[in-house]
């Protein structure tokens, strides 16, 4: 061997020793970077594992929301009970009075009447026939008997005292009917009343105004069709809104049957009754704004400032409640109630204003 | 004593009305001059058969104590009560048939009510009813209050006497 071969092997094992070497360094750190991660198979398992850990912990959370859902759902609904319940508590005290104010006229009434058919039934006029049946007897020699006969003597006198006694008879009659008719008044205002404080429950809840709008024309339909009435409904698209719905429909009953009676003895042209509701941006909020208007009757000047008084009426049986409580009642919502009309003949418009509040899920209706 | 004939009422209610009521059913008309001519001249004498009753008004509970305690001492007991079972703003009927019996346990009562606050069962828990007790629905027809009247006359009559004997007093 020459020794340039002999010189390239050593060059070559050398070589190779020293490629071994790197090798041997490039496979320890291979290793210990694969023991850090685990090996290839315990790295897929490792992804497995989080993947799993992933996979249970979405699982967990989903049946959390459900969960949540489903007790906000049972909240909500056992909210609504709560406010029907007291609703009906509300309106059970309510009743209970009126039931005990009624009864009590009703006990009068029954007094009275009872008096009124014992006096008939008793009746004095009964002795003017017995006193007829006398005069009759005698008919022959009614002179003689009449100032001879002792019986005849007493006739005339008892025939005086007998129209005296007639005349009181009639008048405690007569009294007793007007307290009849007063009583009769007198429930007749305890239901009106009644029905006025029906609505003031004071509830809040979640409105769909159209609809509410549509349950107070349903109310009136019959009144309404009798009369020839053509609705009109411009109703905007708004979201619900917290309102006090019984207060809120009371009145827009009251203000749908007034616009029937503005328009009842209106005979030269067709009855009209539009209703508009919308939503108005105002600088301090949102309102809600309902307006009834009708083509009737009209309000006078001289009316429209006793408009809203207690009592007031136009109307032949009215009990001038409705404008009245309609007003304290829109007071009482944060919101105010306004006519307008252009004079007699002329119709008008009742505009109920009140604080428009959207509902929030998150404060669970309050 | 000398309750023999005693015809006294006492009427306890918060409306003036029902008060009205029971003086119309109550009161008893007094024989007239038309009467006596009528018999004179007809012969048939007019039924007047009515019991003449002495009524008193309270419109509260405690008025209504007031004058029984007064009635004790005049020694002119009411013999009987009727009774409102809702008198606002004082103490109910219960309540006050409670305090009028501790001062007078021989009153008889008769509670009138226009429904039913309590039920019946809870009232004679309440109360320690025997017989002094009779209910009365409003609206009443005059003959049931009438009747009841009459018969709590008798009532507070056997009552008493039975009481003196007794030795017990009221």
């Amino acid at each position: 061997m020459t020794l340039t071969a002999e010189a390239d092997k050593v060059a070559l094992l050398a070589e190779i020793t020293r490629q071994n070497k790197i090798i041997q360094a490039l496979m320890n750190r291979a290793e210990r970077s694969t023991n850090a991660q685990g090996s290839n198979f315990s790295s897929s398992q490792a992804t497995v594992m989080l993947e799993d850990q992933v996979r249970n912990r979405t699982e967990d959370l989903e049946t959390t929301l459900r969960d949540n859902k489903k007790i906000t759902r049972e909240l909500h609904a056992a909210q609504s009970n709560l406010l029907a319940m007291a609703r009906e508590a509300g309106m059970a005290e309510i009743a209970n009075n009126v039931l005990h104010n009624i009864g009590n006229v009703l006990n009068s009434i029954n007094v009275s009447t009872g008096l009124i058919k014992n006096k008939m039934r008793d009746t004095k006029a009964q002795g003017l026939s017995k006193a007829v049946q006398l005069i009759n007897e005698h008919a022959e020699n009614l002179g003689d008997f009449l100032t001879h006969n002792d019986k005849g003597k007493l006739l005339p006198g008892y025939l005086n005292k007998l129209v005296t006694a007639l005349a009181v008879e009639q008048q405690s009659v007569i009294e007793e009917l007007e307290l009849l008719t007063k009583c009769v008044d007198h429930i007749k205002t305890i239901v009106a009343t009644q029905q006025s404080y029906a609505g003031k429950t004071n509830v809040i809840e979640a409105v769909q105004v159209s609809n509410l709008l549509e349950d107070a024309l349903r109310i009136n339909a019959n009144a309404l069709a009798r009369h020839w009435v053509t609705v009109v409904t411009e109703f905007a698209d708004i979201p619900l809104l917290m309102l006090d719905k019984s207060q809120l429909l009371q009145i827009l009953v009251n203000l749908i049957g007034n616009a029937k009676q503005a328009l009842e003895g209106v005979m030269d042209r067709s009855h009209q009754l539009t209703l508009r509701m919308n939503i108005i941006d105002l600088a301090d909020g949102q309102r809600l704004q309902i307006c009834v208007e009708d083509n009737g009757e009209g309000i006078t000047q001289k009316n429209m400032a006793r408009l809203f008084v207690h009592g007031f009426t136009t109307r032949k049986y009215g009990h001038g409640f409705g404008l009245h409580s309609c007003v304290l009642a829109a007071k009482e919502m944060g919101g105010t109630l306004i006519a307008h009309s252009d004079g007699l003949g002329k119709g008008a418009t009742f505009t109920l204003e009140l604080p428009a509040k959207p509902v929030e899920d998150s404060q669970w209706g309050r | 004593m000398g309750t023999l004939g005693n015809r006294r009422i006492l009427l306890v209610d918060d409306m003036p009305t029902i008060h009205e009521d029971f003086r119309k059913i109550l009161a008893s008309e007094a024989v007239s001059e038309l009467d006596e001519d009528e018999a004179l001249l007809f012969g048939a004498p007019s039924s007047t058969t009515s019991i003449h009753f002495d009524l008193d008004s309270a419109y509260q509970g405690a008025e209504a104590l007031d004058k029984v305690t007064a009635s004790l001492l005049a020694d002119l007991p009411y013999a009987m009560a009727f009774i409102d079972m809702r008198m606002p703003p004082g103490w109910d009927g219960v309540e006050t048939i409670e305090r009028l019996w501790q001062a007078d346990p021989a009153l008889q009562v008769v509670l009138c009510t226009a429904y039913s606050d309590y039920s019946w069962a809870e009232v004679l828990t309440r109360l320690n009813v025997r017989d002094r007790l009779l209910i009365l629905k409003k609206p009443f027809d005059a003959i049931e209050a009438y009747q009841l009247a009459d018969h709590k006359m008798g009532n507070d009559q056997a009552s008493r006497v039975q009481n003196e004997r007794a030795g017990t007093s009221g």
